[in-house]
């Protein structure tokens, strides 16, 4: 199947104070049409900025290398009207915080309807009507009065609602979410995810979802990739990514998580800090932290195995691979 | 009508609002400045004579039954001039703020969009321009294009553009490093589209609210060159050129003409001053 998106080795460095610090470094990914992808990794890792990236979104001065294809066409070779059609009606971004991505002074109608109106010169009547069908869709009572309100009047899980409504009001090819849920509370984080991934399945579009919660990622997304201090080092099935974890990090994480039906008397972590990209030395960057680290570890950077269910990268991902899954059923057991 | 009300399902529109508060004293000095507006526009409705008819028998007149303010030193009704004097007193400065206010919004705009050179040369022009005195720009006009309002009324309306153009520029780099403005633009819509569609509603009771400011210097300096004789000329009634010719009459007891229309110049910039004032509270400003 060809890919949507196609991202090849982009290396990322972030102007900081005068210098330039690596935040993504040769990052591969691909994204079928319809496929939701996560995007799984500790803050820090660089996951924004490759949502930032896909979109030509990165602040000045950043220094961008490698790969950036949509359906084949080179993202950073597009001029600026490309990138604005781009921009406005191939890809929706759902951001974190969507109090702060809607101008206060304007409606909740100016918001829903402004690319509809602008960018596909659909007249305010019509754009309203249809941003009023799709806000019932997404299970907003009396969509017509909450189009005329103002953001501070509604709440933050109605106004990420909203900012999905729009995103969908432009049928994009594909979505970027980036921790859509972060800033609202668990209970309005579940609808909402539910009514992401409805939408997204119901209409096909691609989603590129970015989390730091491993089961979301798993629940919402046909396949995981993990990011560790720029890296991708592993990238499988979400179902695969659960049991059978390839890497010794992506296994510390899904043994670290808490468990409602086991009790257990501490959290299982990870030794040591996350590094980011910047710091690390020669070898695998999770060396210093993993307990199967060797020497080859320490001075070689691993090679990206391709394995039968995904992508992973790890010296020992051979030996290791039925190790982990045990780890895994350990702690069940105990 | 049924026991069970529903809520009645809204039309589809988005009315436009205004959200004013303005006080007591604000709704007071906007009532005060609507009536101006009005005698000013129906001046030859209700003046009770052509304020240009002499009545030689009544020179520097007071307050009479035919003359309900008295009359000048050529025998003109008072009520009536200060009336016809309203149009070009009240709308010689509307013309300055509009011009000025269209200017310095469009360029501080332009330049705070842009950065880089465009913003540099915009500003220093504007900083150039704001060295000038607004008086002496419009004096220097009158020298080079001849007497009269309109080369006044340019000559103030650049000079006061600086005025609205750098709390813009300031105004709109605030407004575009706030997220939703990143958030459209990644959305894929272009500079106009965002700097109108976005950042001008920001702006707008900060605009608005210097624009009276500006209003109320526009006036003074305007009746300042009318008073020097550069502007309005006879037989032409305006406030400023009635202090002007009324300052003999102060001397000779006479004080009627320049009195009144004193009096009315410092009502209307106070008024609009008080206005000013109040869009400011709204805006946030003071």
């Amino acid at each position: 199947m060809a890919e949507l998106l196609e991202i090849n080795d982009l290396t990322v460095e972030l102007s900081v104070r005068g210098g330039h610090r690596l935040v993504l470094d040769r990052v591969s990914l691909d994204l079928a049409p319809g496929e939701a992808l996560g995007l799984v990794g500790e803050s820090g890792s660089g996951k924004s900025t490759m949502a930032r990236a896909v979109v030509r979104g990165l602040p000045d001065g950043a220094r961008v290398r490698g790969n950036l294809r949509f359906k084949g066409a080179d993202i950073s070779a597009m001029s600026p009207k490309q990138l604005r059609a781009f921009r406005s009606q191939s890809v929706a971004t759902i951001g974190q915080n969507p109090r702060a991505s809607m101008n206060p002074v304007r409606r909740i109608g100016d918001y829903a309807t402004e690319a509809l109106r602008t960018n596909f010169k659909v007249p305010l009547a019509e754009a309203l009507r249809r941003a009023a069908v799709v806000l019932g869709d997404i299970g907003i009572n009396a969509p017509e009065r909450v189009l005329r309100q103002y953001p501070h009047q509604l709440s933050g899980g109605m106004l990420q609602r909203v900012v999905i409504a729009a995103a969908l009001l432009v049928e994009p090819d594909l979505i970027i979410a980036d921790e859509p849920t972060t800033a609202l509370d668990v209970t309005t984080q579940s609808e909402v995810m539910a009514i992401l991934q409805s939408m997204q399945a119901e209409r096909g579009m691609a989603m590129l979802f970015i989390t730091h919660d491993l089961d979301l990622a798993a629940a919402v997304c046909d396949r995981t990739a993990v990011l560790y201090a720029g890296q991708i080092i592993e990238d499988q099935a979400s179902s695969q990514l659960q049991s059978h974890p390839q890497h010794p990090y992506t296994s510390g994480l899904v043994s670290a998580r808490p468990r409602v039906d086991v009790g257990i008397e501490r959290l299982v972590t990870i030794p040591g800090r996350p590094l980011a990209a910047y710091e690390r030395g020669a070898g695998c960057t999770f060396a210093p932290r993993c307990e199967y680290a060797t020497d080859i570890c320490r001075e070689n950077m691993p090679p990206v195995l391709v394995t039968t269910s995904g992508r992973v990268a790890c010296w020992h991902a051979e030996e290791l691979g039925t190790l982990l899954h045990n780890h895994e059923g350990e702690s069940i057991g105990s | 009508m049924s026991a069970q009300t529903l809520p009645r399902a809204g039309r589809l529109h988005l009315r436009p609002r205004l959200h004013l508060a303005l006080g007591i004293d604000g709704t007071i000095a906007a009532a005060v400045l609507v009536v101006l507006a009005l005698v000013a526009i129906l001046a030859s409705v209700l003046a009770p004579v052509n304020p240009l008819t002499t009545d030689l028998l009544n020179l520097n007149g007071s307050t009479s039954a035919s003359h309900l303010l008295g009359t000048d030193s050529n025998g003109r009704d008072l009520v009536a001039r200060l009336m016809y004097g309203a149009r070009t007193a009240l709308m010689a400065p509307f013309l300055v703020v509009l011009l000025a206010t269209t200017f310095g919004v469009v360029f501080s705009l332009l330049a705070a969009w842009s950065r880089g050179w465009v913003d540099s040369l915009i500003s220093r022009l504007l900083d150039i321009v704001f060295a000038f005195p607004g008086l002496l720009l419009a004096i220097l006009a009158v020298a080079v294009f001849g007497k009269g309002l309109m080369a006044a009324t340019i000559a103030l309306a650049i000079s006061y553009t600086p005025y609205i153009g750098r709390i813009v520029r300031g105004g709109a780099l605030r407004a575009l490093a706030q997220p939703y403005i990143a958030a459209v633009r990644s959305n894929g819509f272009n500079g106009l589209h965002i700097t109108i569609r976005h950042v001008l509603p920001n702006l707008a009771p900060l605009v608005l609210s210097q624009a009276s400011v500006l209003f109320g210097y526009a006036m003074i300096d305007l009746a300042a060159i009318s008073f020097l004789g550069l502007g309005v000329q006879e037989p032409t009634p305006d406030w400023g050129a009635m202090i002007a010719s009324g300052t003999s009459g102060i001397l000779a007891g006479y004080p009627q003409e320049a009195l009144y229309a004193g009096a009315l110049i410092v009502l209307t910039v106070a008024c609009v001053n008080l206005l000013a004032d109040r869009i400011g509270d709204q805006a946030g400003m003071n």
